[in-house]
């Protein structure tokens, strides 16, 4: 079994690694990112502080988490908002059924977190119709494929792949024009914004003493998907609390910059439904955004990963994905280097949220260990030292690609990973 | 300082390429002079820690302490070296080039022709070993030194680390080949690394993509510059 998902996996990274779109995408996503950031990180020297206070924080909450977990349910409640703590996936479809149901046109703006919950499936089951509405994660919606970026979902897909598609649906023959496809999106979603029933999103940031969402993006789609439908939900793991509005404010910032922006053009902060109290100060909820605002705290394994001594800072990750663009294997591959979380870090997050263990191993497994993600990481993430403490985990349920397997047994044999050739004296 | 007993550690690596990374590490310290104990045959035990085998790892370092107390041990593998360097102790290791530059080389008999760039193995980089090879390599006479605009801390990876060459050979290739490709500095005939890991994965993508670029260790060059090669 696990020697045909080995065997399965290695197909993909070779045939993606063969790709030349992929290729030609990555590079030049991978050059101007670097500039980018580099410009960034130039200009706004003061991130440096920053970042370190933003890893202090991280450590205090998730040291702290369930006191963290209730204080935000609190606020959120006071918000005049549903608040749900969902322990596990399936808690988490539950509340969602209750709180969505059936029938109903939902746009959605791009969340990982709902991946996990592999939502839009779900969602659809339900004879919901989801609409995709950051321009990345609509391409691959309409390609029916997987993200391979966290920030850049259709990284793999050239321009001329995005004109073919929007074609067919428009009906129209576009041309390879990135400003012209992007107003083709912009025209496509118009009307489904606002005859949504309800808009989902994920969440940069809760605060815990305000009980606030902080949205991060530059295209404004979760502006719409947060305010023009009557019901806003929200999906966001535990690791995305911070104690106070100036340290969501502080993540803004290291977030960007590391994610190569000056400033994202839209950070949104949320504190429950739109209301009125302008005729006979009688408040009203629901004028012109959302009349309802649900959040659900997803745990998902993450309340034990907080424990781990080790383990815990894979959840200090704030998804700039500079991490991806420095991974010498990412470059190559793009997202297939990775499960529902990519690349090295993924392979923690793909053991211990997703619980995914056969690729969990073959993604540790695909890490060079070169380092340089824990070198270009803000919040200081050791990748390579979780990864090789996770290769011992996997070794401990015998989870080990077959190479290895070799390399291990002619070591304890031979005395070298090569076998015969040059045996212990 | 006391008594210093030299073992030579050459790793699993160098014994299985011996004719083309052993042998040229001898003959260096042939010329050098020095006396030194050989520890050939045996293995640092990172291909287990990488594995994540940790107690058949353990076992080994129990195995090879024995044998390394109170000695200086010089390799020219950057993975034994790291591998020393963090979870051994009761000793001392250098790298081949720290232990030459150690002995106070300041001049080299041999001109070595070339136009080489420096490529940083992870291993070293993450031991902050950066400046003693490229010293050794600046002192060579007719050879001039280029760096990969990424360098020292910053350096990328050439894909043969991890183990990943093991189970998806093409792909830690293709590293190599992405890396020469879009990094490689102009007017440069050699990319010459001190890891035989770094040296193997180069040199397979140079020969399966038929590269016009030379791959050597440090090892050939020095052994150049000192006339045994």
């Amino acid at each position: 079994m696990f020697d045909n998902v080995f065997q399965t996996y290695k197909l993909r990274l070779y045939e993606a690694m063969d790709n030349s779109f992929i290729r030609a995408a990555l590079r030049r996503a991978v050059d101007s990112f670097r500039i980018n950031r580099d410009k960034a990180l130039k200009r706004y020297s003061d991130v440096e502080d920053k970042r370190l206070r933003l890893i202090e924080v991280k450590k205090h909450v998730l040291s702290n988490l369930e006191s963290y977990v209730k204080q935000t349910m609190e606020s959120i409640e006071s918000n005049n908002s549903y608040a749900y703590y969902a322990k596990s996936i399936n808690d988490a479809l539950k509340i969602i059924d209750e709180v969505i149901g059936s029938g109903k046109m939902i746009v959605k703006s791009k969340s990982i977190t709902s991946e996990e919950l592999n939502l839009n499936y779900n969602l659809k089951l339900k004879g919901n119709i989801v609409y995709e509405t950051d321009l990345g994660e609509l391409i691959i919606q309409l390609l029916d494929s997987k993200p391979m970026h966290i920030l850049s979902p259709a990284i793999h897909v050239p321009k001329e792949k995005v004109a073919e598609l929007f074609s067919k649906i428009s009906g129209e023959n576009l041309p390879p024009d990135i400003p012209k496809l992007t107003m083709f999106a912009r025209s496509f979603l118009r009307d489904k914004f606002f005859k949504a029933d309800i808009g989902i999103s994920g969440a940069n940031a809760i605060v815990a003493n305000t009980g606030s969402i902080v949205l991060i993006e530059n295209e404004g789609n979760a502006r719409y998907v947060s305010n023009t439908p009557p019901k806003y939900v929200v999906i966001a793991g535990l690791e995305k609390i911070l104690p106070t509005l100036i340290d969501a404010t502080i993540l803004v910032e290291v977030v960007s910059r590391y994610a190569s922006y000056y400033m994202p053009s839209f950070v949104s902060i949320i504190s429950g439904p739109s209301k009125t109290g302008d005729i006979e100060k009688t408040q009203v909820l629901g004028v012109h955004g959302p009349r309802e605002v649900h959040i659900i705290l997803l745990d998902n394994g993450r309340s034990e990963v907080a424990r781990d001594p080790l383990f815990s800072q894979a959840l200090y990750c704030i998804r700039c994905g500079a991490c991806l663009y420095e991974c010498p294997i990412y470059q190559l591959v793009a997202g297939n280097f990775g499960y529902t979380y990519f690349g090295g870090v993924g392979a923690i997050w793909t053991a211990f949220i997703d619980r995914e263990l056969h690729y969990a191993s073959l993604i540790a497994f695909t890490c060079t260990l070169c380092g340089r993600c824990k070198v270009k990481c803000p919040m200081n993430i050791d990748t390579p030292e979780m990864i090789l403490k996770l290769r011992e985990s996997i070794h401990s349920i015998k989870l080990i690609p077959e190479p290895i397997r070799q390399i291990i047994e002619n070591v304890k044999k031979y005395g070298s990973p090569y076998g015969l050739t040059n045996r212990f004296l | 300082m006391g008594f210093e007993m030299f073992a030579v550690f050459p790793g699993c690596t160098l014994e299985k390429y011996s004719s083309e990374l052993k042998e040229p590490l001898i003959k260096i310290l042939k010329y050098l002079g020095i006396e030194w104990i050989d520890l050939g045959g045996r293995c640092c035990g990172m291909p287990l820690l990488l594995s994540g085998d940790s107690e058949s790892f353990r076992e080994v370092i129990r195995s090879n302490t024995d044998y390394l107390r109170n000695v200086v041990v010089i390799t020219s593998c950057a993975g034994c070296f790291r591998v020393f360097r963090e979870y051994y102790s009761g000793f001392m290791v250098k790298h081949l080039s720290q232990f030459i530059l150690d002995l106070g080389f300041s001049s080299f008999p041999h001109k070595v022709d070339l136009r080489a760039v420096y490529h940083d193995p992870c291993e070293l980089i993450r031991c902050r070993v950066a400046e003693e090879p490229r010293e050794l390599l600046r002192r060579i006479p007719g050879l001039s030194l280029s760096e990969f605009k990424l360098n020292r801390e910053s350096s990328t990876c050439c894909g043969g680390g991890g183990l990943v060459k093991a189970i998806f050979p093409s792909l830690a290739v293709e590293v190599a080949y992405e890396k020469i490709l879009r990094e490689l500095p102009q007017d440069v005939d050699a990319i010459v690394s001190s890891c035989p890991f770094c040296y193997l994965n180069f040199k397979d993508a140079a020969s399966i993509y038929s590269l016009n670029i030379k791959v050597y260790d440090i090892i050939h060059i020095l052994g150049m510059a000192l006339g045994v090669l």
